[in-house]
């Protein structure tokens, strides 16, 4: 069955994200499960061809939510808008229509490819699922796929093992387009490449990014990356968004000391950084109600163990009650990025 | 041996491997120094031989690999000739090792204080009974708050950042005088990075120990380095002081790394791309970097380029450089 992409509306995001929230229950093995909130209340809003950069540290659940939005993980509570409908609620047969605009690329590109079929076999399958051409047409569309992200019409007949990572990464990326999807949500798509081979493949999704229109949600915990990627950049931080706004916001003014001690995390020289030994130093009475990042936080006060912050501002938004003032946090952020 | 040796002299290492009925050369004749006190880096990409060339020197590698060289000396001491034993007893002790996954260098089964408790005492003259405290000192020292949690963790229950800096608390116990660190930092998150960075330069210092600092991020060895060697396809392809590797690079290969994160940083509209990938076939006469170098010359095909000064303390495999 076939999903034609209707034409989305000129103005309004292709995708909204409202107050999403994701809890994993973990079997205990005695007594009552566990409860882990993996999302807790994220707003997004994906503009049409946006690149939107999701950064934070491992276990922040940046990977969690570009599943949610795929709908590999079903949300506990809040909305997924898409093309009029809500998709969170949606079974997976529910989602099947939404499926081909949909697509992601993997951080490791041999265990997206099922190592007996040739590449060209890889490619073809979707395109003859989504009836994207013409029966007839598809070893050809295989073929001028393969030559836009840079390969040649030769590699269809080899197996993943054949290729390098930064050539199977290719053949990822063109698998990912080759649906015409809307938005592709890719998960540190580059952070197994190699130096040189990272610049090719980041080249490469932005100028499919440019080419196609297509939206990216680029999942990566490198800023430097994001910077050169990204349109729009949310810093996550234990399954919230704490900082979101425009990249160049983002970097010239970061607003969340989370977000500065990222950047300057990748700065030379000697700045202190926030450490995770820290945290047993500090008892809170309800961590419920404090701000996830009081235990780490250098600007931590009172009220930020008693209450919790929420998103707040215009197109640049974050949670703090005590942001970093405009003109502080500039001058070292310029400097920050060496990656 | 004078005075004035190096901590550790490599002179032509050349480590190989048997895939099938061929052998596969890793390393492809690498000399290097390190003097006391000095953190190299070796920097390259993946199957440049930097890894391989830290293992080779610790006799970590395989059966199927052969390690041969002209000259390993370790204060001024020949150690190819030393038996298995007693390079045991220089191992961990003298010479230690972090790697990239800190998991795989603990027993599962044991405590992170058998670990450092077995850590102290290997170190000879360490008192038995005071193993304890001195091990919470090692881990406050480390930036641990919670030693006596720590202590009795099994190593599952810590994350990698945690993991890794209870690692360098055993480092630090055994006082080594030379560390080769793996990628310590790769699968750390930029934030934990950075600590464990500032951790192994600080205790270097501390220790006045030697670093062999193995890494493909050039914003790490610039942060971490003294002096920089960078290797393509199994060679060290240029080398000298940090500053001058990374700032005015004479081999294209190193000129091209740069210009890659060069153009990260600036911001440019699409980043500088080096063509094709490392670690394929490498020729059999002329340069292993010709195939993609962006300055080859019809002579580099037949040419094998040797190693030239190009600067005060600075070398370069090239043949655009030198004479």
């Amino acid at each position: 069955m076939a999903t034609e992409p209707t034409s989305l509306p000129v103005q309004g995001p292709a995708m909204q994200l409202r107050d999403i929230v994701l809890d994993f229950r973990t079997r205990s093995g005695f007594g009552q499960d566990k409860v882990f909130r993996a999302l807790d209340s994220v707003s997004l809003d994906i503009g049409p061809g946006e690149v939107i950069g999701l950064v934070g540290e491992s276990g922040s659940g940046k990977t969690t939510l570009g599943k949610t939005m795929l709908g590999v993980h079903r949300p506990t509570a809040g909305q997924i808008l898409y093309r009029g409908a809500d998709l969170a609620n949606l079974s997976a047969r529910g989602w099947k229509p939404f499926r081909r605009d949909l697509q992601m690329v993997f951080q490791d590109p041999l265990s997206s490819f099922n190592p007996r079929f040739t590449l060209g076999s890889s490619l073809a399958l979707p395109l003859a699922l989504h009836d994207v051409v013409p029966k007839k047409q598809i070893p050809d569309e295989v073929a001028s796929l393969l030559t836009r992200v840079g390969l040649t019409p030769e590699h269809a007949r080899r197996y993943p093992h054949e290729l390098s990572g930064g050539q199977l990464q290719r053949v990822a990326i063109a698998r990912a387009i080759s649906v015409k999807p809307r938005i592709i949500v890719a998960d540190e798509a580059v952070s197994k490449l190699d130096v040189s081979v990272r610049a090719q493949v980041l080249n490469l999704l932005k100028r499919m990014n440019r080419e196609t229109g297509v939206g990216l949600v680029f999942i990566t915990h490198d800023l430097g990356v994001a910077r050169f990627l990204c349109d729009r950049i949310a810093v996550m931080y234990f399954g919230r968004i704490v900082e979101q706004g425009p990249t160049e916001a983002i970097f010239g003014d970061p607003r969340h000391p989370y977000t500065l001690s990222l950047l300057r995390a990748r700065q030379h020289g000697r700045t202190p950084v926030a450490s995770d030994a820290d945290e047993t130093a500090l008892t809170i009475p309800d961590p419920a109600r404090a701000c996830h990042y009081a235990p780490r936080c250098a600007r931590r006060t009172p009220q930020c163990i008693a209450e919790r912050p929420v998103l707040a501002g215009g197109s640049h938004t974050f949670a703090c009650f005590n942001p970093l003032s405009t003109q502080a946090a500039a001058a070292p952020a310029h400097a920050a990025m060496k990656a | 041996m004078s005075a004035s040796s190096p901590l550790l002299e490599v002179m032509n290492l050349r480590t190989s491997f048997a895939v099938g009925d061929r052998r596969v050369k890793a390393v492809r004749g690498v000399s290097f120094a390190i003097a006391d006190e000095e953190v190299l880096g070796l920097i390259g990409e993946s199957g440049s031989g930097k890894t391989v060339t830290g293992m080779s020197l610790l006799r970590l590698l395989p059966e199927h690999a052969a390690v041969e060289a002209d000259a390993i000396r370790f204060r001024g001491k020949e150690l190819s000739g030393l038996g298995d034993d007693d390079f045991r007893a220089l191992r961990g002790v003298q010479l230690a090792m972090i790697f990239q996954d800190p998991v795989g260098s603990f027993n599962p089964a044991k405590t992170i204080g058998w670990h450092l408790q077995h850590a102290i005492e290997r170190r000879s003259e360490a008192d038995a009974k005071s193993w304890r405290s001195e091990a919470e000192s090692l881990l406050l020292d480390v930036g641990i708050r919670a030693p006596e949690r720590v202590l009795s963790s099994y190593p599952h229950q810590l994350s990698g950042g945690m993991l890794q800096r209870a690692l360098i608390a055993m480092i630090i116990a055994l006082r080594p005088a030379l560390i080769i660190a793996d990628e310590p930092t790769t699968n750390l998150d930029n934030l934990v990075e950075r600590q464990i960075l500032d951790l192994i330069r600080l205790h270097q210092r501390r220790l006045k120990a030697s670093v062999l600092f193995v890494t493909h991020d050039l914003a790490i060895a610039e942060d971490i380095c003294d002096r920089i060697a960078v290797m393509y396809a199994g060679e060290i392809v240029e080398i000298g002081p940090a500053e001058d590797v990374l700032r005015r690079p004479k081999h294209p290969y190193a000129a091209c790394l740069l210009q890659t994160s060069l153009s990260l940083e600036q911001r440019d509209e699409f980043l500088f791309e080096l063509a094709g990938e490392p670690g394929g076939r490498i020729p059999e006469e002329g340069c292993a970097f010709a195939g993609r170098c962006p300055k080859t010359m019809p002579q580099c095909r037949t040419i094998h380029p040797e190693m030239r000064a190009v600067g005060p303390g600075h070398q370069a495999r090239c043949l655009l450089h030198g004479d």
